[in-house]
């Protein structure tokens, strides 16, 4: 009887497992379902809605260092007016004072650059570097990550004190300033770090954006550090990379008037 | 006399074998002469295209840790555009100049890489400011098809032909005087623009890619672009010091690549106002103070890239070298006295290099050509070791030998390479008559145009014939070894059996 007993036990336990098994199983299947693209794409969109400042103009002061591999610094002042809802911005060189009065215009697709004391434009593309550092003309404008960008996968990841979505991006348009990305996204969708790749795989900038500044319900980055893995030299035994630093500061989100976006505007302002 | 009528008489008695080893030294003549004419005519025709288009004899230059020319850098990856540093004491050179002997004429350029624009078109180009008055003397083989050279000083560029068809195809248009073009140079950070406005086209006598590329301008619109200023000469950060705001975040600037994860351990993000923006009044009125700049941006009249020099026709381009580094030590002036070849940089040198190449084909086939005929008067000489046998027996003499046969070589090759000369001299005038056309523009550019004709030199003709007395004593030293240690048994022995 008591063997009886027993054998009705395990029995009872052995089903028990089974059934325990089978949720387990089932279970662990949800958490591996099929990645998701639709998901990601809408934090994209979350990400550009919170980046890019539709209804307004935006000012802002950048000043931009960069430390070449072994040590020499330069610093370019420039004040940044951007209208995001038209495509256009206005950048004005403030310093070094030998630059002073340049500008770069974007109307649409075109990219003007001016000298004031040859009194002279030149068409630029957006994919050059400003300025000769590792920031590019590309990066003065708004965020277009879910117009140009498809997710491929994303994990949970911890960057520092921020809980973050990793996501690896592939380009699906030509205006796309990278083949490949890859972003942390915060849970405030803000990108906190960018890793930027070439089409066979080669990381070519690392970008870090520590600090944000809530402007309204906008945000800009505050500084961002950019490595530039395609600048680099041994020194002393070490490979040393390009490295420069954007400091926004004075942000504003007055209203401009349209005239800021023009060649007139530039020659004007910049004699 | 006597042994030279024998020797005639021993080639005439073997009619194969003489006309045997005359055809090798007539083909080899006529293969050399031919080839070497050619190869002259490349020689004089880089020296058209480019000591009468580009450099002169000589070219005085700044001295530089980085090797460059009349283009710039020679190391393409040190950056997009390293600016070639100006010369110190153009004054003093100039005057210097005229009391060295032997030069024509010389003129000074300054010289930048600057993308040249108009709407629809671009090229990357070398842009030489020019002094009118002077340059166009000192590079004869530059052809003005319109335009008055003077406009070079007034804002003017003068563009060649071949830029200027490739320009009117992309705009569909035919390119007329005062058309603007832009010229933009990015350097060190910073980009400079300048507008000059089209006032003529010319046409190089030997035109190449190397020198389609090439725009002459205003000399003091390309010292701007250049940056031959004296912002240049004046650390801008004494001028102004860096913006105190900027100066916190210089620590991240050392960060490696592995720890920019540090920059996340807290988190930064602020609050920002509105109302402490910038405005577009703070920064108009920032713009209007333009002094420092315009007072950095003003360009040194004297300043001169490269200095060209052209030599009389019949002065030694080596005594005036020499002459110029002991004026400019004498002077105490650090300039880099530069050949034509090293002026025209990597151009030059993948001239030299196709001309060494082809040069390098030529001695394997000469040396071919020796090898056979060495070959060749060995194998007659064993052929006749019988006969050698029998006039030591006779009582000739080791020397008399010696003589015979060395004679009877010197006869068979210098008659032959002298018939090689004559026909040679024959072809080359047909082929100079008729000319050889090239379409393909490094071949252009190596013989210094589109048709080459051939000249025999008679310089030459004197150092082929010298060379082939040479050839002969080398090439007789093993056959006349062999007939001279021949004892006369053995040689009748032989000879019999």
């Amino acid at each position: 009887m008591r063997v009886k007993d027993e054998m009705k036990h395990m029995k009872k336990n052995m089903f028990t497992i089974v059934i325990a098994g089978v949720l387990s199983v089932s279970l662990f299947a949800e958490t591996k379902s099929p990645f998701d693209a639709t998901v990601y794409k809408t934090m994209l969109k979350r990400v550009d809605d919170a980046l890019s400042i539709m209804d307004t103009d935006v000012s802002a002061e950048y000043v931009i260092q960069k430390r070449d591999p072994g040590g020499a610094i330069s610093t370019t002042k420039s004040t940044v007016f951007r209208r995001d809802a038209k495509n256009q911005f206005l950048v004005l060189i403030l310093e070094p004072v030998i630059d002073k009065g340049k500008g770069y215009l974007k109307i649409g697709d075109n990219l003007w650059l001016y000298d004031p004391v040859g009194k002279t434009f030149t068409f630029t593309s957006a994919k050059e570097r400003f300025q000769n550092s590792s920031f590019r003309n590309s990066d003065f404008e708004p965020s277009r990550l879910a117009r140009d960008y498809q997710p491929l996968s994303a994990e949970r990841v911890k960057l520092g004190a921020y809980d973050c979505t990793l996501l690896e991006l592939e380009a699906i348009t030509k205006d796309a300033p990278y083949p490949k990305m890859k972003i942390w996204v915060s849970d405030d969708n803000l990108v906190r770090k960018r890793e930027e790749y070439s089409l066979s795989g080669a990381i070519m900038r690392t970008i870090a954006i520590p600090s944000y500044q809530k402007l309204e319900k906008k945000w800009l980055p505050a500084s961002m550090v950019i490595i530039d893995h395609l600048q680099s030299k041994n020194v002393g035994g070490k490979i040393e990379y390009e490295r420069t630093t954007v400091t926004i500061s004075k942000p504003s989100l007055k209203v401009l008037p349209d005239t800021v976006y023009t060649k007139e505007y530039l020659e004007r302002v910049a004699r | 006399m006597k042994i030279v009528q024998i020797a005639f008489r021993n080639l005439w008695r073997h009619p194969k074998r003489t006309l045997f080893i005359a055809s090798l030294v007539v083909v080899g003549s006529l293969f050399i002469n031919i080839t070497i004419s050619i190869l002259d005519g490349a020689s004089k025709g880089m020296e058209t295209s480019l000591v009468g288009s580009l450099t002169g004899h000589l070219a005085l230059g700044a001295p530089g840790e980085e090797s460059y020319g009349l283009f710039g850098s020679e190391i393409p990856i040190v950056s997009d555009y390293e600016s070639i540093p100006p010369i110190d004491g153009v004054k003093e050179i100039f005057s210097a100049l005229e009391n060295i002997p032997g030069i024509s004429s010389y003129t000074s350029i300054v010289s930048c890489i600057a993308n040249v624009s108009l709407p629809g078109f671009a090229q990357k180009s070398v842009v030489f400011g020019v002094d009118p008055a002077t340059y166009f003397s000192v590079l004869k083989d530059i052809e003005i098809l319109w335009g008055d050279p003077a406009e070079l000083e007034r804002g003017g560029v003068f563009i060649n032909e071949q830029l200027a068809k490739r320009a009117e195809s992309q705009i569909n248009r035919s390119l007329t005087r005062g058309d603007v073009l832009v010229a933009a140079v990015a350097s060190r950070g910073s980009f400079r623009l300048r507008s000059f406005q089209l006032a003529g086209v010319y046409r190089y006598k030997a035109p190449s890619e190397a020198l389609d590329r090439i725009v002459l301008a205003d000399p003091t619109l390309v010292r701007s672009l250049v940056n031959y200023t004296l912002g240049n000469k004046i650390n801008t950060e004494d001028v102004i010091p860096a913006a105190p705001s900027t100066k916190q975040y210089t620590t991240q600037l050392t960060i490696q690549p592995d720890s920019l994860d540090d920059l996340f351990s807290t988190e930064q993000d602020i609050v920002a106002s509105n109302e402490r923006g910038v405005s577009l009044d703070s920064v108009e009125a920032e713009l209007k103070d333009t002094k420092v700049r315009d007072d950095l941006v003003a360009t040194d009249a004297a300043a001169w890239s490269f200095i060209l020099i052209r030599k009389n026709e019949q002065s030694s381009l080596s005594r005036i070298k020499s002459d110029l580094k002991r004026m400019l030590q004498k002077n105490n002036l650090e300039v880099r006295v530069l050949d034509w070849y090293t002026a025209a940089g990597s151009n030059a040198l993948m001239l030299f290099a196709l001309k060494a190449g082809f040069n390098v084909g030529v001695l394997f086939l000469i040396a071919g050509a020796l090898m056979m005929l060495i070959n060749s008067l060995t194998i007659s000489v064993l052929e006749r070791t019988g006969e050698i046998g029998t006039m030591r027996a006779l009582g000739a003499q080791r020397l008399y030998i010696i003589q015979l046969i060395f004679i009877e070589i010197l006869v068979l090759s210098l008659g032959s390479a002298l018939i090689g000369v004559i026909l040679s001299g024959v072809v080359l005038n047909i082929m100079s008559n008729v000319g050889i056309a090239f379409k393909n523009p490094l071949l252009i550019g190596l013989f210094g145009g589109s048709i080459l004709r051939p000249q025999l030199s008679s310089n030459f003709v004197f150092i082929f014939l010298l060379g082939i007395v040479a050839a002969t004593i080398f090439a007789s030293i093993y056959p006349i070894h062999l007939a001279v240690t021949v004892s006369p048994r053995e040689a009748i022995n032989e000879s019999e059996g």
